[in-house]
């Protein structure tokens, strides 16, 4: 036995030797753990971390509401007021002869209404509930703060294009055309297609697996019920147009109606003759049917009633502006290709074709400027895209600072050069509203250029009654709250507003 | 109004009367409609329109070169050129249907002629 052969057995046995206590049966309790950690987070004696207080996580933006003063009303009905909009309104010459005297001008008034409405919105907490929730949150507290969150959130839609009065009447019936390729649709088959239009209100709640609202009828935390109208149309007549014959299932239908003012949206359905359902909601007055129609909700169930108005709103700006006869400019883009519509238009020299006809006409007609843009994301996204591409041969140039070679990717255009103002370029704020759907740009205007015009605010939220809570007496054992207000949307000179809808993606 | 359709497109439905496409690719409709259908594709009818064909083919061949002419695919000035080559008469109200007809004639007598 050599020495190396020795010391190699002696580390075998030594090994043996530390592992035989643990596999010995006489010293099997000591491969026991007394306590080991719980795999459950709410299982065994494992501490549950858990920060005290619900984190609110949604946004409450209302830039609307934060923007336009609230001021105080005097009781009534209705606001109301007058206002002379034009002088010498018939272009009287005033050179005088001599010792004589001038001619008499004259002035054109109108006169303006806006009926007060009620918010409100009701919140509750059962008593086993704020029982349960002691040492971690407030409940009751809570139920105060997201009921007045979400009036702030209703009021802020409201404010944007609550409509009280603009019927949109009978969608126009579609107008289709068979396409052999494209599309996934069978053959020498009938399909019908039924054309809803929507207001801002609709377009807000519609989704496709979820349907539009035609009459809603609420239950009201008293007992009571309230009916008013979803924010859509009456339905259109339905089109029915059988695919060619040629025995490939890869037709398409391209669809389309006349754009209806005050419509911020279209949904579309389609199917056999009868049961035609909700396939698509756009924002344009077209769309190309490519298969058959995903949602559930048959246009039959709408019935044939026109539901666009909301008895319990007031008008919000949108309508406003686009009520007939009120001064505003309003300009729907053309149909253009069905399913794309028809975008803005760069002008290559920096600016938005579409944006100067509003400007140039709120000059001509007013000689006022507006001073804020109300896009949704996707207009902002286009308006960038086009005044930057749009730019590249123009006059002007971009310059980037690329310092520490560090260059930050992507581009925003946050304002834009009204170029008929009297003051010089005028600049407009570039803002993107939660609430406005693609394809619609609403101008506001904040200050106008006449002088002691006796308007101190342009636009404001008259209230007979501003933001209140009541905790309601118990008839149960449940805490009952709810955050009302009480206002009208005041707007002294629609004229000084511009909608453009229809607007293509692109 | 004679309006030409969009490639791949049978027919088309307005207020609810049904209008077919016709094999040359044009369709008549009211002119009060005609600003509508611009959303689906359809143009004015020019008689220079390509017009899609039934796609026959008719084999011909030259005396110099042997080539194949396919009459579907000529556009109305080749039209015009083949027929005055091989002495046929066309004029310029003929449509595009018509001249591709003359077409087609002219080549099946000679291609007669040949067998004889």
């Amino acid at each position: 036995m050599s020495m190396e052969t020795t010391s190699q057995d002696s580390l075998a046995q030594i090994k043996a030797a530390q592992s035989r206590p643990l596999a010995d049966p006489r010293f099997a309790q000591l491969n026991k753990s007394t306590f080991t950690e719980n795999a459950s987070a709410t299982s065994g004696l494992t501490f549950y971390d858990l920060e005290v207080g619900a984190k609110l996580i949604y946004p409450v933006l209302t830039p609307l509401r934060n923007m336009i003063p609230r001021v105080s009303g005097k009781g009534g009905i209705q606001a109301n007021w007058r206002a002379i909009t034009a002088i010498n309104s018939s272009g009287l010459r005033v050179g005088v002869s001599a010792a004589n005297r001038g001619g008499v001008m004259a002035v054109a008034t109108q006169d303006y209404t806006a009926a007060y409405k009620g918010l409100g919105i009701e919140t509750s907490v059962d008593f086993e509930a704020q029982y349960a929730g002691q040492g971690f949150d407030d409940l009751r507290g809570l139920a105060g703060k997201t009921g007045l969150e979400a009036l702030m959130l209703g009021e802020e839609a409201m404010i944007l294009g609550g409509n009280s009065g603009h019927s949109l009447g009978q969608t126009p019936t579609p107008s289709l055309s068979d396409q052999t390729t494209g599309g996934t649709l069978a053959a020498n088959t009938a399909y019908s297609v039924i054309c809803v239009a929507l207001t801002l209100d609709a377009m807000m709640n519609a989704t496709v697996a979820g349907g539009i609202q035609g009459a809603i009828t609420r239950d009201n935390a008293d007992g009571t019920s309230d009916t008013f109208g979803g924010g859509a149309a009456k339905p259109s007549t339905n089109a029915s147009l059988t695919t060619a014959n040629d025995g490939n299932a890869t037709h398409a239908l391209k669809a389309s109606v006349a754009a209806v003012t005050g419509a911020l949206g279209y949904a579309w359905f389609w199917g056999a003759v009868g049961s035609e359902v909700l396939g698509a909601i756009t924002t344009i007055n077209s769309v190309v049917i490519t298969a058959a129609a995903t949602g559930t909700q048959t246009a039959s169930s709408l019935g044939t009633a026109d539901n666009s108005v909301n008895a319990l709103a007031y008008d919000g700006l949108l309508y406003q502006a686009m009520k007939q006869g009120s001064g505003a400019y309003f300009a729907t883009m053309p149909t253009g290709t069905a399913g794309a519509g028809t975008p803005l238009t760069a002008d290559d020299a920096g600016g938005i074709v579409e944006i100067d006809a509003a400007l140039k006409s709120l000059w001509d007609n007013y000689r006022l400027s507006p001073d804020t843009i109300w896009v949704n994301s996707q207009e902002a996204l286009n308006i960038s895209k086009k005044i930057v591409s749009g730019s590249a041969n123009a006059a002007q140039r971009f310059i980037f600072d690329s310092s520490q070679s560090q260059v930050g990717g992507g581009i925003m255009v946050r304002s834009y050069l009204n170029r008929f103002s009297m003051q010089g370029a005028a600049v407009l704020d570039i803002r993107v509203h939660p609430n406005l759907p693609a394809g619609t740009i609403l101008m506001t205007t904040r200050m106008l250029p006449y002088p002691l015009s006796g308007v101190g605010n342009v636009m404001q939220i008259r209230t007979r009654q501003d933001y209140y809570q009541i905790e309601w007496p118990l008839r149960s054992r449940r805490y009952e709250y709810g955050v009302y207000v009480d206002e009208v949307l005041q707007h002294y000179f629609p004229p000084s507003m511009a909608v453009i809808t229809n607007i293509g993606n692109g | 109004m004679k309006l030409r359709a969009p490639q791949g497109c049978a027919s088309i439905c307005h207020d609810g009367r049904i209008f077919v496409v016709a094999d040359d690719g044009s369709i008549d409709v009211p002119k009060a409609i005609a600003a509508t259908l611009d959303a689906h594709g359809f143009t004015p009818w020019a008689d220079a329109d390509a017009v899609p064909d039934t796609g026959e083919e008719i084999e011909a061949e030259d005396v110099e070169a042997p080539r194949r002419i396919n009459v579907a695919t000529l556009t109305r000035a080749e039209l015009f050129a083949f027929l005055r080559e091989r002495g046929a008469s066309a004029s310029r109200r003929d449509t595009n249907v018509k001249l591709r007809a003359t077409a087609r004639s002219v080549l099946k007598a000679q291609a007669a002629s040949k067998a004889d």
